[in-house]
């Protein structure tokens, strides 16, 4: 009987530890495209995918600051679309939006543009693959526009069930002293679980004015 | 050597006004991977105009006038002799493109009346958008000109458009020779086609309409092409590279693209005003136009035609 506990013992130990490197190798996967993975409060730190110049003249650089304050910039809508209503609170899309961009976050976008029809989610977690930058430069090769391309997937448990929402998509920011400002989008944005309120799966945008 | 008819490169100025024609433009060229970083030859001027109300409301119909002058290499001084309305509803991707000969009667402010066309070269783009804008009765924001060498540009830049010729156009001054069929035109051709007013009965007024249909031809080619917010940075790109702002930002040169890109060409309308004949060799806007006006200034779109 000893040996028999002692064996089964073993076995679970075994098995255990397959499971635990089979979740490990899961999270290593999710690694080689993740930029930040938390729990608790949520947070989201975008990171620079390819960084292109389209320059107006025959000068213009991506400046590492533009590049850093555009994923800011991303990160913040992301933060004011999703993980701001999951955590309970309105979408402030406003705040992250310019003033002519603004009425449209209340239109026929309003639905892709944020997650507010989820509801609180617990146990949020955000994973983020590296962000594409397309930054334009004017004459004298200073930063004027910028477009960021998001991939998010953010996953949760609502009252009903686990969620995952996958927004993807194209973000472009009009530089406004020393932040960047939403000034349009294409956005689509998938949202399946058992938590996800019918009608509320897919979306999509094209944020044109 | 064949002279290029100006109305030829005014139509091509519509599909530029909607920045579609950049954008294509730049596209193929980033596609060839051979993005050329000099600034290279205008094909065209935007011009935000200074009267007051010309900035539009979000969600408001935006009005543009596009204009295609007969100024040659080196010339600055010009008559707008192709000369296209173009409303765009931003909440319905809805449009409709007005068609006005050049030779229309018209009050020019401090001039008196005369040809529109006159407009151009008596003011600039202001005075163009103001007579135009007092005609129509539409808000003018934007005023792009374009020139001939600008309109062969544009479309051998976008690498042809592809044109249903569904009436002979066959003329020997503009040298316009295509049958009833499906043409490839380069930008040669496609200013041939375009000018081409004396192969029709109707000549000028048939030669706008058809400046009209090229406009939608290179349009939908444009859109189908369909680039993002990143795209058309890379368009806009192209565009600074080739165009003249005039009272315009990067910011506003952007919602213009976008705003051009929301359009379907199948939800634009190209229409002609009615015209008749009017003192001397000017054409008289007729009185049917008083309707079709009030239907396009309200919301771009014309509803009951």
């Amino acid at each position: 009987m000893r040996s028999s506990r002692g064996l089964r013992s073993h076995l679970v130990v075994l098995v255990g530890a397959l499971l635990l490197a089979a979740c490990g190798g899961g999270d290593d996967d999710g690694a080689r495209d993740a930029t930040t993975t938390s729990a608790g409060p949520a947070t989201l730190t975008l990171t620079a995918g390819p960084v292109s110049v389209e320059r107006t003249s025959a000068v213009g650089e991506a400046a590492p600051a533009d590049v850093q304050a555009l994923l800011a910039a991303g990160a913040a809508y992301v933060r004011a679309a999703s993980l701001e209503p999951m955590a309970g609170r309105s979408a402030p899309l406003r705040t992250v939006t310019t003033a002519e961009a603004a009425p449209r976050t209340t239109g026929p976008d309003a639905e892709a543009l944020s997650d507010v029809g989820l509801g609180r989610i617990a146990d949020v977690r955000v994973r983020s693959a590296p962000a594409p930058v397309t930054i334009l430069t004017d004459a004298n090769g200073a930063a004027v526009l910028g477009a960021v391309t998001i991939d998010v997937t953010i996953t949760g448990d609502a009252r009903r069930g686990p969620v995952t929402v996958r927004r993807t998509g194209e973000l472009a920011f009009v530089r406004a002293g020393d932040t960047w400002l939403l000034d349009s989008w294409r956005l689509s944005v998938t949202r399946d679980g058992r938590g996800v309120p019918p009608g509320t799966r897919t979306s999509s945008t094209t944020g044109a004015p | 050597m064949v002279r290029r008819h100006p109305i030829v490169a005014a139509l091509v100025t519509v599909p530029l006004v909607l920045t579609l024609a950049l954008v294509g433009l730049a596209t193929w060229w980033l596609r060839a991977g051979s993005l050329p970083l000099a600034r290279g030859a205008t094909w065209m001027t935007v011009q935000k105009v200074a009267s007051a109300d010309a900035t539009p409301r979000p969600g408001a119909p935006v009005f543009l006038l596009a204009v295609g002058t007969d100024a040659r290499t080196g010339e600055t001084v010009a008559r707008g002799d192709a000369i296209h309305v173009i409303g765009v509803n931003p909440a319905t991707g809805q449009g409709t493109i007005l068609d006005i000969p050049r030779d229309t009667g018209a009050a020019i402010p401090g001039r008196g009346t005369d040809k529109i066309n006159a407009a151009l070269s008596a003011g600039g783009p202001d005075l163009m958008a103001r007579t135009v804008s007092n005609l129509v009765g539409v808000p003018i924001s934007y005023v792009i000109t374009t020139d001939f060498d600008g309109f062969i540009g544009m479309v051998d830049g976008l690498g042809g458009v592809t044109v249903n010729v569904t009436r002979r156009n066959v003329d020997r001054s503009s040298g316009a020779n295509f049958e009833v069929g499906t043409v490839r035109m380069n930008g040669t051709q496609a200013l041939a086609f375009n000018r081409n007013r004396l192969g029709f009965a109707t000549g000028d007024l048939q030669r706008s309409e058809n400046q009209g249909y090229f406009i939608l031809q290179a349009l939908a080619q444009l859109r189908a092409q369909d680039p993002g917010p990143a795209g058309t940075l890379a368009l806009l790109g192209t565009l600074g590279r080739h165009a003249r702002l005039v009272n315009l930002g990067w910011t506003d040169a952007y919602r213009l693209g976008r705003l051009g890109l929301s359009l379907d060409p199948a939800n634009v309308r190209n229409v002609l005003i009615p015209v008749g004949s009017g003192v001397g060799s000017r054409l008289q806007v007729q009185p049917s136009a008083t309707a079709l006006f009030a239907d396009f200034r309200d919301d771009a779109i014309l509803q009951g035609r």
